[in-house]
């Protein structure tokens, strides 16, 4: 979700100084605007203000105004106020494909966007019967109200009643978008002449320029009109002519009245910062209206303020919205194929007893739960005739664990294969490239070369929706931007947009796309600080919106001629052991707590025991042993070589399961020897957080460790490294005549088994039920050594030797069995009945 | 019962049957007229033996009451009974058939057999007239469906007599306990708790078994170890206080083993599976696959596993200090290994217990033959046997099974280090009331402060 309705895109908080004097209301006005002044005498005006001008410093421009004095500035700003503001009444009717808003824990299986949002508002005010209800101008005589863009798609709408000063109700459709200026075009059906502003010419723009501002709101059910001067103007400190820079502070803007749906509306969808203003000159003459609450006064500013470029300038009508949407979206029919990617799922018998507990990024596996499925269908747009850019993020772990990749058009029946290329370094987004020519790119990727500001974008998201593509399509407007990342200014689009939307301009041609932003550091950062973590959690699209960015493809046109170089070498498809291979240090370690820290009189390096893991035990030839690492030594954060914050090692019991740790929640502790030994595996599994913190900064890559040692903080440099194959990376081997699944000695296996390095044998994973194997007696975690009289090394070595003995024509096997320090001879028998689907696949991978 | 490694065999008691005179065998017998002679030779010796034994699996010391039963075997007052009865027990008081009640003390154990000799601590007005002793019979002439009687008190249903037959004589039920040196009568006279150590006996009103074990959910199965074994225990009970076997580490497989459907071609001998690691087997060079022929000049025939108890026994029998010579087949011809027993004799079967009452929390010595799975991990030293649930050792993590290494930075070897560290710490009123413990947790090192501050037991009393 792009939104919460609780929370919301970022916005710069809006400073709306309440003015101590009364400034509103010298007329009050009955709902809507009605006639009657009742002038109760307070200043309309600040006098300071006003005390500036004197006949000497009037503005060059406008020499010869007559001055005012307050009573008749006040009056005449009234007037016209009270005839040209009338209030728009927006009732709202539910989209009939949506009936009901989605639970948010449907989210994680469908796609949502920011048309949700507007979806599930307007349920809150069909479902309440209520109306959205805000101001409006008239523009011109025929009937043209000027709003505040609205954002909701038009079909929501189900009727719009404007109502006049004088207590006429008129009905209005929505006919246009505004093209430089934030507002919608109403076209109001009304019988007579409207009282528009005669929006006179304001002159250039000085430092000087005094302008008030009039706006309406509704306060206890009645509509009032209020004015204030516009706050100071900001200039940059040059001096010379710039654009200058009003805020709306001093009016306090056209607050919407406050919370309730009303209130998530506003700030859903900017509408709280977008307050329609009549702007009037020190004379009093209406020369324009502020759409936005920050008002670029400047010619070549973005945004039109100036009454008559609002009132005659250009617009963009919803009929031409509509065949901009046909257009976009047979277009895309063509450009943008449909991407299924099925990943590998983990068999449960791997998982289940290692999959560590925590909250940290690096532990969380984003297909934890089987209900998420192993495919996701995502769309792509071509870039090439073999090559599409889906704007996702694909993390790591799950990039490892694509298996295979499915791509077609709307309309064609079958699928080609695709196979991953990669992900960019810069932003979340992978390319797949296909064997035969697939799609058409769009002939001007690279020709948009600005996202213009203010203007509308047409925008297109294609999703996987109930089963189906579903393409929805909309506008969007940067308004502002914002220092972020790098201290570079990103456009702030409103809505806020999620990412894989397309940008098109409005003739339709491709302009760009919404992905959210990678950062150098980013997985530093996610280790260190969960919280922060954006890219680890690939499907959640814009889960921080601030990190959602627009980009053209002009941008990315390098990334994409010259993928090899903008491509993050972390992200790529594994093999199902290459996924599982840690990176190691080569140590076990117990956890540290505040009493123990307190005994050792380690407090302050470990902060209490909140960080940092004491070695209790280091594996000969493992880094950690190069090092000179040993027993008691404490290990305390670890940073990549580069001058990054370290990443601190805290660690929770909870995270380590099989540790036999005790916590809350854990099993009762083992009645019997025996349970404790057969309950869990009598080696620890090397999943531990502190592999897979390292596995996740990668191999190959230089880290410094700090450590305490002898009581002394020192730092150690090594590059991580690959460790050797553990329990669970391990090649394994299932023989199905016998039940039997083994995966070979590993080196912590051998070491909690006390088995020499030399030792011969593999270990039993897994036995089946009933299987010879079982009737045996043969049970997981035994050691196989030897299978008549020969000693056996690895899985397939064992596999080998059951299928030579059966092709010697031999069907029972003797077999060396070890269990703790016993010794067993077992017959395994393989001519027992196999069931039909099995045979012929007798040594086949798990 | 505090065998935990029986689920479903359990000790009790039998009571034992009557006697016919010898001329009177060859006439049809009236089955009451037998089963009163029988009972009347047997019953005077009955006695019902009520130890208070000290458990220690629950975190605590705590006493309690065990009932069984035991046969007087001589006058001097000698009674059989079996060692699960008595074993750690404090006190022993046994009633007698003249219901009076008298003190025992342990003359020895055997763990391995099960069988125990208690002393009789007679008050001097009994010592004056010898005790009814009953006979030992010659179990090796007993057959499937032989009545027999058990004699004893079943939940403590002092001097009950059950009637049943012989189910088998030549049971083994060394894979579900610990029972490796001896097989074992199996009857269908009713078997109880309480039943333990109490005679069963035949139609003659011999001892032919020592009652011992029931299987739990089963009617009608019951066990006893036979007489011929009871009386050759007994008896080096009652010379050396103790049986003394010799370890070799070698592990025995039967030819044919039907329990894990794995056969063997060979005529004779037994199959060694496996040789454990430092033992005296290994040094001489034994390795797993070797078929073993003849211990010494004897031969061995292991063909099924009702026959390794009596090579175990030859085994057990070895002298400690020459070398015995064993032929083994390994490749052709035989060959001949010298095997040297000393200087470890198959030490205690479990380990001494200690109550740290302060830390809430019991210890045990790690035993090799009686706790094999933490032994794997320590051969030597002490470990966490019961943790009590709400006090100071479980608060601070420790857990059942964990093996101590230091306690306050102190090595833990023995039982003795326990408790010297213990009462240190104790007494020690300046220091504060929290000790480092490094454990050994399935294998893998951990440090645990025990906070100790709180006394929970004078809490509870308060």
């Amino acid at each position: 979700m792009t939104h919460s309705p609780t929370g919301g895109a970022w916005r710069r908080p809006t400073r709306r100084p309440r003015w101590p004097l009364a400034l509103a209301l010298a007329a009050a006005l009955p709902t809507p605007l009605s006639g009657g002044e009742a002038d109760n005498g307070a200043p309309q005006r600040q006098p300071a203000a006003r005390a500036m001008k004197t006949a000497e410093e009037a503005p060059s421009g406008r020499a010869g105004a007559e001055a005012l004095d307050d009573a008749a500035f006040n009056a005449r700003i009234r007037a016209v106020a009270r005839d040209a503001f009338v209030t728009v009444h927006v009732t709202f009717r539910k989209d009939p494909a949506e009936l009901q808003p989605p639970a948010p824990y449907h989210a994680r299986y469908e796609d949502q966007g920011p048309e949700d949002l507007a979806r599930e508002i307007a349920h809150r005010f069909v479902d309440d019967c209520r109306t959205l209800d805000l101001p409006g101008l008239w523009i011109d005589a025929a009937g043209t109200v000027l709003v505040t863009d609205l954002g909701f798609p038009t079909k929501l709408i189900d009727r719009i009643e404007v109502r006049t000063g004088d207590g006429k109700t008129i009905a209005a459709e929505p006919h246009a978008v505004l093209r430089d200026a934030p507002g919608w075009r109403l076209a109001a059906r009304a019988t007579g002449p409207c009282p528009a502003p005669a929006f006179a010419d304001p002159g250039p723009v000085t430092p000087d320029m005094e302008l008030t501002a009039s706006w309406i709101e509704e306060i206890d059910g009645v509509w009032s009109i209020s004015f204030g001067p516009l706050g100071g103007a900001t200039l940059p400190l040059s001096g010379a002519p710039h654009p200058a820079w009003f805020r709306l502070g001093g009016g306090g803007g056209a607050p919407l009245p406050p919370p309730g749906p009303w209130g998530e509306v506003g700030n859903a969808t900017g509408l709280t910062d977008r307050p329609l203003h009549l702007l009037f000159d020190h004379n009093a003459v209406p020369v324009g209206v502020a759409l936005h609450e920050r008002l670029p006064l400047a010619p070549e500013a973005p945004a039109t303020w100036r009454g008559p470029a609002v009132q005659h300038g250009p617009a963009v009508t919803f009929e031409a919205l509509r065949t901009l949407e046909r257009k976009v979206i047979e277009a895309a029919d063509r450009q943008v194929a449909e991407v299924k990617l099925t990943f590998r799922m983990t068999a449960p018998e791997d998982d289940a007893d290692y999959r560590p507990r925590g909250s940290a990024p690096y532990l969380r596996d984003p297909f934890a739960s089987p209900e998420e499925g192993r495919e996701r269908t995502v769309y792509g747009l071509a870039v090439a005739p073999r090559r599409l850019l889906v704007p996702l993020g694909l993390n790591e772990s799950l990039a490892a664990r694509i298996e295979r990749i499915d791509v077609a058009l709307p309309g064609r029946e079958s699928f080609v294969p695709g196979r991953f290329l990669g992900a960019f370094k810069a932003f979340a987004g992978f390319l797949v490239e296909t064997d035969q020519d697939l799609a058409e790119p769009p002939p001007d990727l690279f020709a948009i070369e600005i996202l213009p500001r203010v203007r509308p974008i047409a925008t297109l998201r294609v999703v996987h929706k109930y089963g189906r593509r579903t393409s929805v399509f909309g506008y969007a407007r940067i308004l502002e931007r914002q220092r972020g990342y790098r201290n570079r200014l990103a456009d702030l689009p409103e809505p806020p947009l999620a990412p894989g939307t397309l940008l098109f301009d409005l003739d339709g041609r491709p302009a760009g796309f919404v992905a959210t932003l990678r950062r150098d550091d980013e997985k530093v950062r996610a280790l260190r600080d969960p919280d922060r973590g954006a890219y680890t959690a690939p499907w959640e699209s814009g889960l921080h919106a601030e990190d959602n960015r627009l980009f053209r493809f002009r941008d990315i046109r390098d990334a994409l001629e010259h993928p090899e170089t903008a491509f993050d070498p972390d992200i790529r498809v594994k093999t199902k052991f290459e996924e599982r291979r840690l990176v190691w240090l080569g140590i076990e370690y117990c956890l540290l707590n505040r009493e123990l820290t307190r005994h050792l009189g380690i407090e302050n390096p470990t902060k209490s025991g909140q960080i940092g893991v004491m070695i209790v035990d280091v594996y000969d030839g493992s880094p950690a042993s190069r090092l000179g690492l040993r027993d008691g030594d404490i290990l305390l954060a670890v940073r990549e070589a580069g001058g990054q914050e370290p990443v601190e090692l805290r660690f929770h019991e909870g995270d380590h399961a099989g540790f036999g740790m005790r916590y809350v929640g854990s099993a009762p502790p083992p009645e019997s020897e025996e349970e404790l030994w057969l309950a869990e595996p009598p080696w620890h599994s090397q999943r531990t957080p502190l592999n897979l913190l390292l596995t996740s900064i990668g191999k190959g890559k230089p880290v410094i460790l700090t450590c305490l040692v002898g009581g002394k903080v020192i730092e150690k440099e090594l590059v991580l490294e690959e460790g050797p194959p553990d329990y669970e990376s391990t090649d394994r081997k299932k023989h199905e005549p016998t039940g039997l699944t083994v995966r070979g000695l590993t080196y912590e296996v051998r070491k909690a088994l006390k088995l020499p390095p030399e030792a011969p044998g593999v270990v039993v994973s897994k036995v089946e039920e009933g299987s010879p194997a079982a009737v045996a007696k043969i049970h997981p975690y035994d050691v196989i050594q030897r299978v008549q009289g020969t000693a056996v090394d690895s899985p397939a070595g064992l596999v080998a030797a059951f299928e030579s003995a059966c092709a010697a024509g031999i069907n029972t096997v003797k077999v060396q069995t070890l269990r703790l320090d016993r010794t067993r001879f077992v017959d395994l028998r393989f001519d027992m009945e196999v069931p039909a689907e099995r045979i012929g696949k007798p040594g086949s991978e798990n | 019962m505090t065998r935990s490694r029986l689920p479903i065999l359990f000790a009790m008691g039998l009571l034992s049957a009557c006697v016919t005179p010898p001329n009177e065998r060859e006439a049809p017998l009236d089955i009451r007229t037998v089963i009163a002679r029988a009972k009347d030779r047997v019953y005077p010796c009955l006695v019902y033996v009520k130890p208070i034994r000290e458990e220690y699996s629950s975190g605590e010391k705590l006493k309690q009451e065990v009932a069984g039963s035991g046969v007087v075997i001589d006058p001097s007052g000698l009674v059989v009974t079996n060692d699960h009865v008595v074993e750690k027990a404090t006190r022993i008081e046994c009633v007698l058939f003249n219901e009076r009640q008298v003190s025992a003390r342990i003359r020895g154990e055997d763990p391995e057999t099960d069988l125990a000799l208690l002393q009789l601590e007679l008050p001097d007005d009994l010592k004056a007239t010898p005790l009814p002793a009953a006979a030992w019979g010659d179990s090796t002439r007993m057959r499937e469906g032989d009545f027999v009687m058990a004699l004893g008190s079943p939940f403590g249903f002092t001097r009950s007599i059950s009637l049943g037959i012989l189910s088998n004589t030549r049971r083994y039920i060394g894979f579900q306990t610990r029972y490796k040196y001896s097989l074992w009568f199996q009857t269908d006279a009713a078997i109880n708790p309480g039943n333990s150590g109490g005679p069963l006996v035949n139609t003659d009103g011999e001892i032919i078994g020592i009652n011992t074990l029931g299987t739990f959910l089963a009617e009608g199965i019951g066990f006893a170890i036979p007489a011929d074994t009871a009386r050759e225990i007994t008896e080096r009970l009652r010379r050396d206080g103790r049986v003394l076997r010799a370890w070799t580490g070698i592990e025995l497989q039967p030819l044919a083993d039907f329990e894990h459907n794995t056969f063997f071609e060979a005529e004779t001998g037994v199959k060694v599976a496996g040789v454990e690691t430092d033992s005296p087997a290994q040094a001489a060079g034994l390795q797993s696959g070797d078929l073993l022929l003849a211990v010494g000049e004897t031969p061995v025939h292991g063909r099924y596993v009702e026959d390794l108890p009596a090579i175990r026994r030859l085994l057990a029998a070895l002298p400690p200090d020459r070398p015995a010579s064993l032929r083994v087949r390994r490749g052709d011809p035989p060959q001949e290994f010298n095997l040297t027993v000393t200087p470890r004799l198959k030490g205690k079967l479990e380990g001494e217990d200690f109550d740290c009452a302060r830390w809430d929390m019991t210890v045990k010595e790690i035993s090799k033959f009686g706790n094999p799975y933490i032994a794997f991990y320590r051969p030597q030293g002490v470990f966490v046997q019961g943790v009590k649930y709400d006090g100071n050792a479980f608060e601070s993590g420790l857990m059942p099974f964990d093996i101590l290494l230091r306690i306050d930075g102190r090595p833990i070897e023995t039982l003795a280090d326990v408790k010297t560290v213990y009462r240190e710490l104790l007494t020690n009123a300046r220091r504060e009331k929290k000790a480092l413990v490094e454990i050994l947790r399935k294998g893998y090192r951990q440090f645990v402060v025990l906070d100790y501050t709180r006394d929970r037991k004078k809490e509870r009393e308060e």
